[in-house]
C-alpha cells in the first residue's frame, strides 16, 4: 500500500467485523481534544451503523506497516434561515445559495458537516500527514458527494482557538456565528462556545 | 469539533445571524483559499480489498 488510503468505517466493519475494526481504532490518540478521541473509539461505529454520521479513516504506509494517521467524520446538515431573520435585500441575496420553503417561511440549503477531523498523535503518526491535507481529503469527499446530489457549502464548528480559526480561515472557511456549549460538553473542550464556519466549495 | 455538532440543527432565527451567514457565504465564494497539494496519492479502497490489507489483524 503506497500513498494515502481512505476507508469508509462502515465498509471496514462490513468486511473485517467490529472486533478487528475496534483493534485498528484503538491505535488512535488525540491529546488535543478529548471529544475527538472519545468519538472515534466509542461512538463512530454506532453512528456509522445508524447512518447518523460516516467516518473515513486515513492510512499510510510506515515502516512496511499500514498505520492509521487520521480520520474525519461527515454528517448531513441543512441550514435553515427563517424569513424574518433577513431584510428584503438579504432575502434577494440568499436566493443565490438557498431554496425558499413557503410552508415554513424559511430558506434552506444543504451544508454537510465535518463533524470530526483529527490526525493520529499515537507513535508520531501525525507527522505523516498535514492538517491541510486531511482537511482537503474531507472537502474533496464532500465535493464528490455534491457532484452527485447537489450542494455547494460545507460547514463545521471548532473551538475558539486562534490557531484553529487561522487554520480553517487559510483553507477558505469563513466564520459566521457561535454555538454555546451544552452542559455535558463543558470540560471536553476549551471555552464556552464553538465557532461556526462555512466554506463555499467551488466546482 | 464536537460530537454534539453532529446531532444539532442549524436554525438561523436572529437578524444578526442571518446577515452574518449571508456575508460569510458571499465572502467564502469570493475567497481564494490556499491551494493544497497532497504529498502522496490518495485512493479509497472498498470491499474485499480491505480484507486483503487488514485481514490478518
Amino acid at each position: 500500500m503506497t500513498g494515502y488510503t481512505l476507508i469508509n468505517l462502515r465498509e471496514m466493519i462490513e468486511h473485517l467485523g467490529e472486533d478487528k475494526t475496534k483493534i485498528i481504532l484503538s491505535n488512535f490518540m488525540c491529546p488535543l481534544n478529548k471529544d475527538v478521541d472519545d468519538f472515534l473509539k466509542s461512538k463512530s461505529i454506532e453512528f456509522s451503523k445508524q447512518g447518523i454520521a460516516i467516518t473515513y479513516l486515513v492510512f499510510a504506509s510506515n515502516k512496511n506497516e499500514n498505520v492509521l494517521i487520521g480520520y474525519f467524520t461527515l454528517a448531513t446538515k441543512i441550514i435553515m434561515v427563517y424569513r424574518t431573520s433577513l431584510s428584503n435585500t438579504l432575502r434577494k441575496r440568499i436566493t443565490k445559495f438557498a431554496q425558499y420553503d413557503n410552508d415554513f417561511k424559511r430558506y434552506v440549503f444543504p451544508a454537510p458537516l465535518i463533524g470530526q477531523l483529527s490526525k493520529n498523535f499515537f507513535n508520531g503518526y501525525d507527522k505523516l500527514i498535514s492538517g491541510d491535507e486531511l482537511l482537503k481529503l474531507a472537502c474533496d469527499k464532500i465535493k464528490a458527494i455534491q457532484r452527485e446530489i447537489g450542494g455547494r457549502v460545507v460547514y463545521l464548528e471548532c473551538e475558539d482557538n486562534p490557531k484553529l480559526i487561522n487554520f480553517y480561515s487559510a483553507n477558505g472557511f469563513v466564520q459566521f456565528g457561535k454555538r454555546k456549549l451544552d452542559r455535558d460538553e463543558v470540560g471536553l473542550m476549551q471555552g464556552e462556545y464553538l465557532v461556526q464556519l462555512l466554506k463555499y466549495l467551488k466546482p | 469539533m464536537a460530537t454534539k455538532s453532529i446531532l444539532k440543527n442549524i436554525d438561523i432565527r436572529e437578524r444578526r445571524m442571518g446577515r452574518a451567514l449571508i456575508l460569510a457565504l458571499e465572502k467564502s465564494e469570493a475567497k481564494k483559499g490556499k491551494q493544497v497539494e497532497l504529498s502522496r496519492i490518495c485512493r479509497e479502497i472498498k470491499g474485499e480489498k480491505i480484507k486483503d490489507i487488514f485481514g490478518n489483524i
